[in-house]
């Protein structure tokens, strides 16, 4: 469905990415980790058409991705195609709007798109919290209406850029499971950009490790936390927090 | 919606404004209700009546041809402030359309815009303006477009650049994914972001306009004799200064009653819609105090000692009894969710609480009593017994003054010590976090994020404080740094001894650097104890399920 291709982006004499391949199949998740820096959020860009690769390409569905002023009808496709949950919720929705109208934005631009009461119900969100504006929402609550605004548009697959850590952990807690859930019941695709192993193990079944630009492991997420094989992945999994007293 | 309510009410906040916007109110409801209110023409000609002073027939006294200055003043100021509104409606709207345009969709345009209003901007604004009108036919469409050419570049240039910060924001990211076309959100989010700041320089430059208009008829440029208009009346007035000195203030006390109406209005709009913070007035401050006028013993075995303390910050309750001891060496974990009060804990310990926050119960540093410190007091004990690494380090740090220059500022504000005394310790120090000593001529921006917090811990350490608060250090930070920030904290408090509150919503840190811990919710302590009796058998459902969502 999604395949990248030989992806680099060279930042004035920095390199950000270089030669990074991998593709996600329908309705598979994958985790991209690594430390800040690493280019975690670049290739998300590009996977976005936020940013223009400096060579390879991004292809959906074997068409190459790309923002042009004039939309054709398959560049239509792939924009609703794939949609964006963003790391800081309250920065995402619009101050001046409300949580609802913030939702129903992708539906006047995409015909056949979730009504709004839908969402609400479907991320769990208080219909009445509709009328209301983000400085009056909880920074969770401000998550759930900005996952319900990306799924708006039905989409195949989600970028989720960092979208828990701007959360408290109980709250992390309820977005992952609600996350995992949406993938169960709808076979939603995730390209979850995360440093955190935790959050992409609950929700990943595979993870690519990203060390300054490149992918050093790609593997199944159960495999890479039981026996990482790159030093960069192994630190990675040595350095990921755990409980360290706890409850029978 | 937020920016209409902050508008209505200002008149009740600000006498002041509220008066000046009646004034104004009634001189363009006279103005704009003219034929009405006087019965003489203004144009109307009579020597017979020339350069009578003010009398009942004519309050305002007559000029010298004879007519009547109230008729004037008030036909003329529907010259000048139909002028003044017209030209401030039109450059507010090229000028934002085009500033916003220009910073949202950069690339050549923007080049082109920028170029144009530098250019613009270079001229001296009332000479470039009087060149126009005097280029253009004599006339009020010549003096608006003349007023108009000069005043939009500098709109366009404020407006370009909240453009480019709005381009920036998340949530316009998110209307571009969400599909929304170009012009759409140029016309949605970025115009609706820009509405209140452009409010504010409007009524601010209303003023200014004014006197433009005004200055440029008074020229001879803009409106034609004998039509009235304020500037040209004052031109009329010059030579009969001596003899007929109600000519000029007529005029003159109407430009003056309406440009300071409308100044003080815009600056009023300005406070409303950009809120800025009270501070209270700090005293000047006071480096290498010796002796301490509060009696704190750095020795003391608690160094923290709160009895059933309470921050309120109005009616809401923001701490509610929390009673909790911070001992000597030890580190004591405090967690919460956001909102639970956590931050305000440690703004209490260091006494950065301000109002409207007001503070019950009491509070014992090093052993002495709070109670009735002043903020000099304060400054003593802080950054020297209790130091703070927060959250971002790159707000912490000064971004315009090097590494070296806030260690040892840092040193000297609570040392009377020689400057190479000074940048002795902070090399000792930088070689304590196990930073580079090379680091202290660089600045904040050149280091990473795992670097500048490093730097931060450095100067929360320099004069070797009894208790370091941290509050959140490694949240912006990533798993691997998180990881080595925690090791060099760990490894300071080894070798200083220092005390740690380690406040976080992470259970899973909490765990692994925690002596004890005190869980924080709703501004209450739920539970507190050492950290492996609290997670291995939480009391307390809240707990549980804090420890449910950190598996």
């Amino acid at each position: 469905m999604l395949r990248v291709d030989g992806l680099s982006k060279v930042y004035g004499r920095g390199s950000a990415l270089s030669d990074v391949t991998f593709g996600i199949a329908s309705g598979e998740t994958v985790g991209l980790v690594g430390a800040s820096g690493a280019g975690k959020t670049t290739i998300g860009r590009c996977v976005l058409g936020q940013e223009r690769p400096t060579s390879g390409g991004v292809y959906w569905n074997d068409l190459p991705i790309r923002r042009s002023l004039w939309r054709t009808g398959r560049e239509r496709r792939w924009r609703r195609d794939v949609q964006l949950v963003q790391q800081d919720p309250r920065a995402a929705l619009d101050p001046r709007w409300t949580v609802g109208r913030s939702v129903g934005e992708p539906a006047r631009n995409f015909p056949g798109s979730r009504s709004v009461p839908e969402m609400f119900e479907l991320v769990g969100l208080d219909p009445a919290l509709r009328h209301r504006y983000p400085h009056e929402l909880s920074t969770g609550q401000c998550q759930r209406a900005c996952i319900a605004r990306a799924l708006t548009p039905r989409p195949k697959l989600l970028v989720l850029d960092e979208p828990l850590s701007a959360l408290d952990l109980p709250v992390q807690a309820q977005i992952r499971d609600l996350l995992a859930e949406l993938h169960r019941a709808d076979g939603l695709s995730y390209l979850f950009i995360s440093h955190d192993l935790v959050a992409v193990a609950a929700l990943c079944a595979r993870v690519i490790v990203l060390e300054r630009g490149r992918i050093v492991e790609e593997a199944a997420t159960a495999d890479l936390l039981a026996a990482p094989t790159h030093p960069h992945s192994r630190a990675l999994v040595a350095d990921t927090p755990v409980l360290r007293y706890g409850p029978a | 919606m937020r920016t209409l309510h902050r508008l209505v009410a200002i008149p009740r906040r600000d006498r002041l404004a509220g008066v000046l916007l009646v004034v104004l109110a009634v001189v363009v409801a006279a103005v704009a209700a003219a034929p009405w209110l006087t019965g003489a023409d203004p144009t109307a000609v009579s020597y017979l009546d020339a350069t009578l002073p003010p009398s009942a027939a004519h309050p305002f006294g007559t000029d010298n041809y004879g007519r009547d200055l109230l008729a004037r003043v008030l036909y003329g100021g529907r010259a000048s402030l139909a002028t003044a509104a017209v030209t401030v409606a039109v450059t507010v709207v090229a000028g934002t359309l085009v500033g916003a345009a220009a910073g949202y969709l950069g690339g050549w345009f923007d080049l082109v815009v920028t170029r144009v209003v530098d250019v613009l901007l270079a001229f001296p604004r009332l000479v470039l303006a009087i060149a126009v009108a005097a280029l253009l036919d004599a006339g009020l469409a010549g003096l608006l477009l003349a007023v108009t050419v000069v005043s939009w570049p500098g709109y366009a240039r404020v407006v370009r650049g909240y453009a480019l910060q709005l381009r920036d924001e998340p949530y316009v990211a998110a209307a571009r994914i969400a599909g929304s076309a170009q012009w759409r959100i140029v016309g949605t989010h970025v115009l609706g972001g820009l509405a209140g700041p452009v409010l504010i320089l409007a009524m601010v430059d209303v003023g200014e306009v004014i006197i433009a208009v005004a200055g440029l008829s008074f020229l001879g440029l803009g409106v034609r004799p004998p039509e009235p208009e304020w500037g040209a009346m004052l031109n009329e007035a010059r030579g009969f200064v001596q003899d007929a000195p109600w000519m000029f203030l007529a005029p003159g006390a109407a430009i003056v009653l309406v440009v300071v109406a409308v100044t003080y209005l815009g600056d009023a709009v300005r406070d409303a819609l950009e809120p800025r913070n009270p501070r209270l007035p700090l005293r000047g401050a006071r480096r290498g105090s010796a002796a301490p006028a509060v009696p704190v013993a750095p020795d003391a075995a608690v160094l923290a000692r709160l009895d059933r303390l309470s921050v309120n910050a109005g009616d809401v309750r923001i701490l509610d009894g929390v009673t909790l001891e911070l001992r000597a060496g030890e580190c004591l974990g405090l967690v919460g969710e956001s909102g639970s009060g956590k931050s305000t804990l440690a703004a209490a310990l260091l006494g950065l609480l301000r109002p409207p926050m007001s503070v019950t119960g009491s509070l014992e540093l090093l052993g002495a009593p709070t109670h009735g410190w002043r903020d000099s007091d304060w400054r003593l004990v802080r950054g020297r017994h209790v130091s703070l690494v927060t959250q971002d380090p790159l707000t912490a740090l000064n971004p315009v003054l090097t590494i070296g220059r806030q260690l040892t500022e840092t040193v000297r504000a609570h040392a009377d010590v020689s400057r190479d005394e000074a940048r002795r310790r902070a090399l000792d120090t930088l070689d304590l976090v196990r930073l580079d000593r090379d680091l202290m001529r660089a600045y904040p921006h050149q280091l990473s994020g795992g670097m500048r917090q490093r730097v931060c811990i450095a100067i929360a350490i320099i004069n070797r404080p009894r208790l370091l608060i941290c509050d959140e250090p490694t949240t912006a930070l990533d798993v691997s740094t998180q990881a080595r920030i925690l090791d060099e904290l760990a490894a300071l408090r080894r070798t200083l001894g220092i005390a740690m509150l380690f406040i976080s919503h992470d259970l899973r840190l909490v765990s692994q650097v925690a002596d004890r811990v005190a869980i924080l919710h709703n501004g209450r302590i739920a539970e507190q104890g050492p950290t492996e009796d609290v997670f291995a058998a939480p009391a307390h459902p809240y707990t549980r399920r804090l420890i449910d969502a950190a598996r």
